[in-house]
């Protein structure tokens, strides 16, 4: 009986190679910056009066610190800039997914009949902009729950109306 | 009851406010009651009257009541096509909504201050992993009883039907798999790390030596005199002394550890689930049913290799709340036959469906070398600051690391099979791990800058309870898999929990 006859890969399966990403709304990009720039802004606020405050701190090490400060912003803005069009997400007919990172190129998959719930989430700039965050729950480790950034509260109503409708339609 | 509805959003009562109030309160004297005692213990108190303090504690008093009033004012409820919908935030608004079917259940709560405010708190429990998240904090009992009704009118059946399963199940003949005599739990322990029992020794062994010193403090010295006299004329005796006494208590708290928690060890299998009970002073009683298993862990460390006995862990889709302990099953003392018995019971015949095999790339050799060199490192050179001769120890550092390396790059393989997916690894200890496919729950594809140039990619496949990393394989086969995973989730009708 053992012959050889090892497993292959089952063939004619969707590919995962040939699904479109929709890329995310640009103003996205801008509710990404103002967020670093604010980050940015307070971290130096908060550098030059902890010099002034101490008068023991050199002078010297305000400004490595200074140059340290602009080298960071740089490389994080500048990443913000190359990585965002790779963002983007993707639906199909039973999955779910979301492809970011520069550096590290990540893409998330979730498949409609493991989801658990879905919330739409707007901060306080993405208001203003009409962005949305739309966070999917499963029952795995949160870490690695996928969270649909960068899409307008119109479409995550939408996708979230399409979530619910499959996950209903396969209980 | 009059019944009531909740197709249109709804606030929760108006003495809601208070409740929320009460929250920010105790939130705020949270934060600040360090502050405060500082003033109070520092004769300051007086200060406080100071008109800046005023108008800053007034100002303070206004954010917290415009707070809990904008949070009140901003929580709604509502039941819409079958789900449990939330909607609250007011600077940064959350919608959340539950379907029904992945309700697992709702409890009404009631703390202090809900008490008093005769207001009930409602919590949904999902399987999702904020659940925290997901409750109502004020409303009336009765409003909330008539919604828990509600919620739960579409889970009865479903519940009831599985019920009268489990009343039939409970009917089938309890067969034992496995039971655990004095003689295994001695072996149980002799393998066991004994590195805490060591580090344990340790900690306490200093605090023990000065407690016995107080109470024998001229014996003591005596015999400390008389050791010292014998360790000059025979030291290597008194090492090889005292590695033995080390040994030996390690093996001690190893044993007294094992004892306790796995005494009359007892594993029946009945229907489609276990039962265990085990524990010396506190009798631990677990139900698993088979369907909630998520992944079934084996490892095996050389002094158990050598007893032919392994440690098996069966990791549990549980809620979030209930602890992590609860949530892993550890069973002792497998040895092979047992395994394979307890992978039969719990799995359609896991083993006979032929695999792909998997091995990392090579590159992740040279990854784990490169990491190993540099953990080994910092302390060298670091202690070498102290010791100059540690710093010699460098040498050694690529050697052990490749060892390490080559080591761990062996052990990795993983093998998948249509229902199947088994992975080996470890570095001392052999691991091994089988999960059943169609139980993951998400997949991510994760390729670093370094893995684009060679090729490779790495799957994180995330599980109830616990993820399984399909580390550093070749691209082309990672999408492959994960094609064949989402294919296989997604046509599967199989209850994951």
């Amino acid at each position: 009986m053992q012959e050889e006859n090892n497993q292959i890969w089952i063939a004619d399966l969707p590919k995962s190679e040939t699904i479109e990403f929709t890329n995310l709304l640009p103003r996205y990009k801008r509710v990404i910056n103002i967020q670093w720039a604010i980050f940015f802004a307070l971290l130096i606020v908060l550098l030059t009066v902890a010099y002034f405050k101490f008068d023991d701190i050199d002078f010297m090490w305000f400004g490595a610190a200074l140059i340290a400060w602009l080298l960071l912003s740089l490389i994080k803005f500048s990443f913000i800039q190359l990585g965002f069009p790779n963002k983007g997400y993707a639906i199909r007919q039973r999955d779910l997914h979301y492809r970011t990172g520069y550096l590290t190129h990540k893409v998330i998959s979730v498949p409609f009949n493991r989801i658990q719930h879905v919330e739409i989430r707007q901060g306080f700039i993405s208001k203003a902009l009409n962005i949305a965050v739309l966070k999917i729950y499963t029952a795995g480790n949160s870490a690695h729950d996928l969270s649909l950034k960068g899409i307008s509260l119109e479409m995550a109503e939408d996708i979230k109306q399409v979530i619910t409708s499959k996950v209903t339609q396969d209980a | 009851m009059h019944k009531h509805s909740f197709d249109t959003e709804q606030r929760q009562s108006v003495i809601g406010m208070l409740f929320f109030l009460f929250m920010s309160v105790q939130k705020v004297i949270r934060i600040f009651w360090p502050l405060l005692l500082l003033y109070v213990f520092k004769g300051n108190a007086s200060k406080m009257m100071e008109p800046k303090w005023l108008i800053g504690f007034s100002f303070l008093v206004i954010v917290i009541i415009a707070h809990s009033i904008l949070t009140w004012y901003n929580f709604y409820f509502l039941i819409k096509d079958k789900e449990f919908v939330l909607r609250k935030g007011y600077l940064k608004r959350v919608v959340i909504a539950i379907p029904f079917e992945k309700i697992v259940s709702i409890n009404l709560r009631q703390n202090l201050i809900q008490q008093v405010l005769g207001v009930v708190q409602l919590e949904v429990d999902s399987a999702g992993s904020k659940k925290k998240e997901v409750s109502i904090y004020a409303i009336s009992r009765e409003i909330a009883e008539a919604l828990k009704e509600q919620l739960a009118s579409y889970k009865e059946d479903r519940s009831n039907s599985e019920e009268t399963q489990a009343n039939v199940e409970s009917l089938d003949e309890k067969k034992t798999v496995l039971q655990l005599s004095f003689k295994d739990l001695l072996r149980i322990s002799i393998a066991k790390n004994h590195l805490r029992g060591l580090l344990i020794i340790l900690a306490f062994g200093n605090n023990i030596y000065y407690q016995l010193k107080d109470l024998f403090e001229s014996e003591v010295n005596l015999a400390a005199d008389k050791t010292e006299s014998f360790l000059q004329h025979s030291s290597s005796l008194a090492i090889a002394g005292l590695i033995i006494f080390v040994l030996l208590v390690s093996l001690i708290i190893s044993m007294a550890e094992v004892f306790l928690r796995y005494y009359d060890f007892n594993m029946k299998s009945f229907g489609n689930a276990f039962s265990l009970q085990s524990g010396l002073l506190k009798r631990k009683n677990i139900t698993i049913p088979f369907s909630k298993i998520q992944r079934l862990k084996r490892s095996i460390n050389p002094i158990q290799k050598w007893l032919s006995i392994s440690d098996i862990q069966l990791v549990q889709a549980n809620s979030v709340e209930v602890s992590k302990d609860k949530d892993k099953v550890s069973i002792p003392g497998c040895d092979d036959q047992k395994f394979n018995e307890l992978c039969n019971k719990i799995y359609e015949d896991p083993f006979a469906q032929s695999t792909i095999d998997l091995k990392p790339h090579k590159i992740f050799l040279y990854r784990y070398f490169r990491f190993s060199c540099l953990l080994m490192s910092i302390p060298i050179i670091a202690l070498g600051f102290e010791f100059d001769w540690v710093w010699y120890l460098e040498i050694l550092v690529p050697f052990i690391a490749a060892g390490i390396a080559y080591q761990i790059y062996q052990r990795r393989s993983y093998h998948m099979s249509h229902d199947f997916l088994q992975v080996h690894s470890g570095m001392i200890a052999k691991d091994y791990s089988i999960i059943e496919v169609y139980k993951i729950q998400t997949v991510h594809l994760k390729r670093t800058f370094f893995q684009r140039r060679n090729g490779t990619g790495s799957l994180i496949l995330g599980m109830a309870g616990s993820a399984v990393r399909i580390d550093y394989i070749n691209y082309d086969e990672a999408l492959l898999m994960k094609d064949q995973i989402l294919y296989k989730i997604e046509n599967s009708n199989k209850k994951w929990m």
